[in-house]
């Protein structure tokens, strides 16, 4: 009798375990997924929609900041575009409208360097592989809620994540299952 | 007259978070009172020592002093096994701490959740808000 207990409480607490070390298994994969998004996210465009940014901000630059002939026609220092103020813009503007090849050919020799070890993701490609880790890491945290409701029902209290997502923890079990 | 949506959510189960939070609270009060009764007997003792201590130096006789030495000697060895039952409470206390901050997180953030899509009342299920609550205890 005794013997078939002591069985039985270590059948329970390997089963424990085992329980245990999968979640652990799959909390890491969560983790992993996680990372992998975060640096999806952080990945830079491709240089040439870099190069076409600076393009864009020239064109703005000159378009706002250009100083009217005007101001130099007076005579009357104070009419001259301030070489005061701290962002210096109106020479900005002028030097976008002058120097744009030069412009841009410097800053596409610093994206170059930049891009030499960062691998890069056009607006679309960062769109679906964010889609495609989120409905990954979706469908862990659905098993992962499953398994932790599992192991409730049969007598074994498994903690929840304090990042677990409540959009998930709070489904019914019904809506939970759907999703699997 | 306007008609509720059906949502996917059940909400005895943000009772259970609640419940579970205030359980892990209770444990933690009970480590908190632990560390405290700990840190008393400490104090206790120490103050018996300091009076064997003051004993001792007004002590004439030999057999008083050695009498006293080894009530000192022994006071210490209770000390010893008292510090380190003080330090093994406060580690107990630090863990019931992390987790029922962990589960009071989880619970708070479930039932904003809740609360946002308007299936819960503010503060439903939510009797013990703030983290802040046992601070300075």
């Amino acid at each position: 009798m005794i013997s078939a207990l002591v069985k039985s409480v270590k059948r329970r607490n390997d089963v424990d375990a085992e329980f245990r070390a999968e979640l652990s298994a799959l909390r890491k994969d969560m983790a992993k997924l996680a990372r992998q998004r975060e640096d999806v996210e952080a990945a830079p465009v491709p240089k040439a929609e870099a190069l076409t940014a600076v393009s864009h901000w020239l064109d703005e630059l000159e378009e706002r900041h250009m100083p009217s002939p005007g101001a130099f026609t007076t005579g009357h220092v104070g009419d001259r575009p301030s070489l005061k103020t701290a962002d210096g813009l109106p020479l900005a503007g002028l030097f976008a409208a002058t120097c744009r090849e030069l412009i841009l050919k410097t800053l596409d020799d610093h994206l170059e360097d930049y891009y030499e070890n960062r691998p890069s993701l056009s607006s679309e490609q960062k769109r679906q592989r964010l889609a495609k880790l989120d409905a990954d890491i979706l469908r862990l945290a659905r098993l992962e809620e499953s398994a932790i409701r599992e192991a409730e029902a049969a007598g074994l209290p498994i903690r929840r994540r304090e990042d677990a997502d409540p959009a998930i923890v709070l489904l019914t079990d019904e809506a939970l299952r759907h999703g699997l | 007259m306007t008609t509720k949506t059906p949502h996917p959510f059940d909400l005895d189960r943000l009772a259970q978070l609640t419940a579970a939070r205030d359980a892990d609270y209770a444990v933690l009060r009970s480590k908190l009172d632990r560390v405290k009764e700990a840190r008393q007997r400490l104090a206790q003792h120490r103050a018996t020592r300091n009076d064997l201590l003051h004993e001792l130096e007004h002590a004439a006789r030999l057999a008083d002093r050695e009498r006293l030495q080894a009530k000192i000697d022994a006071t210490d060895k209770t000390l010893t096994e008292q510090q380190a039952a003080l330090d093994a409470a406060i580690r107990e206390e630090e863990v019931a701490s992390a987790t029922w901050n962990a589960s009071a997180r989880l619970a708070e953030r479930c039932s904003k959740f809740a609360e946002e899509r308007g299936l819960a009342l503010p503060g439903q299920e939510l009797p013990l808000r703030g983290f802040g609550l046992i601070s300075g205890i």
